[in-house]
């Protein structure tokens, strides 16, 4: 019972000591380095992305300017429009070429026609507008 | 899994158990370790998993739960050589009143002294005002086995204590 007492004492005593104190749990640095790691990460997977697709350009042109096999001889913008008739692949030469899609599509559309008629060909068109119809 | 029940955003939580037991969590530490720096390295680690990792834990168990995460990682690092530590007063373990102040590097060698299954046993039902249920729940051997534990610590401590005490 006393031997009880004595340990109870003891362990009063103990108790009287305390635990120091610790120093704040930085969360918010935590936080913010997780942060700053997931910018950094993020910057550097878009240079790497950057990268392979720029060495993908370089070494693959043919396959970003969408030019079909018998374009692909340097031809100018004016000579595609020229040429009869408008084919797809040439459209696509054609927007390619063009500063943009809007100037590309004016160019076709709007172009007059200039295909030479052989002689002694007349054009039906001309024909029909000198013909006097009568309603 | 440990599943978390508080509506407490996790930061909040875990910050709130840091500073209701993060006193008692070091000096279990340093019953193991030996040293305070090595300590409050465990416990930032434990603290950091919390914060980042995906485990839950539930309000009433996680007294027992952060003791065990402590005890673990503490036992991962590896124990020093606990007796040959440098007494450095910055790290001391303990605060106590002025005139009890003198005495805690005492105290902290005879935890040393101990055998570290008896020490954390000591550190956890003193410090850590832990039962020996709970306790033998961190340890996860059995409750008898802890109490036994403890009446050798006690009475090696005061041994060693003798001096200290009479005086008090």
């Amino acid at each position: 019972m006393n031997m009880k007492n004595d340990d109870e004492k003891f362990e009063s005593f103990l108790r009287e000591y305390r635990p120091r104190a610790l120093e704040p749990l930085h969360i918010e640095q935590q936080e913010r380095t997780r942060r700053r790691q997931f910018v950094f990460g993020s910057l550097v997977a878009a240079a790497a992305a950057a990268l392979v697709v720029a060495m993908f350009t370089i070494s693959n042109p043919s396959r970003w300017t969408h030019l079909p096999k018998d374009t692909e001889a340097p031809a100018s913008a004016e000579q595609l429009i020229n040429q009869q008739p408008l084919t797809i692949g040439k459209a696509n030469a054609l927007l390619a070429r063009a500063p943009s899609v809007k100037a590309a599509v004016d160019q076709m559309a709007f172009k007059s026609q200039t295909t030479q008629l052989s002689k002694g060909k007349h054009s039906a068109l001309a024909v029909l507008s000198q013909e006097n119809i009568k309603l | 899994m440990i599943t978390r029940s508080s509506g407490k955003s996790r930061s909040d939580e875990v910050q709130a158990w840091y500073e209701q037991y993060g006193p008692a969590l070091v000096a279990y530490a340093c019953s193991i370790l030996g040293d305070r720096g090595s300590a409050e390295d465990v416990l930032q680690q434990v603290f950091l998993k919390l914060l980042k990792g995906n485990i839950e834990v539930p309000g009433p168990a996680a007294k027992t739960y952060l003791f065990r995460a402590v005890r673990n990682t503490a036992f991962n690092l590896g124990q020093r050589n606990r007796r040959n530590v440098a007494l450095d007063e910055c790290q001391q373990w303990f605060e106590a009143p002025a005139e009890l102040l003198h005495w805690s590097m005492k105290l902290e060698s005879a935890i040393r002294g101990l055998p570290v299954e008896q020490s954390e046993v000591l550190t956890m039902k003193i410090w850590g005002e832990m039962t020996f249920d709970e306790i033998a729940t961190v340890l996860e051997v059995p409750m008898n086995t802890v109490a036994s534990r403890y009446r050798y610590a006690i009475a090696k401590l005061r041994e060693l204590m003798q001096p200290i005490e009479v005086q008090k």
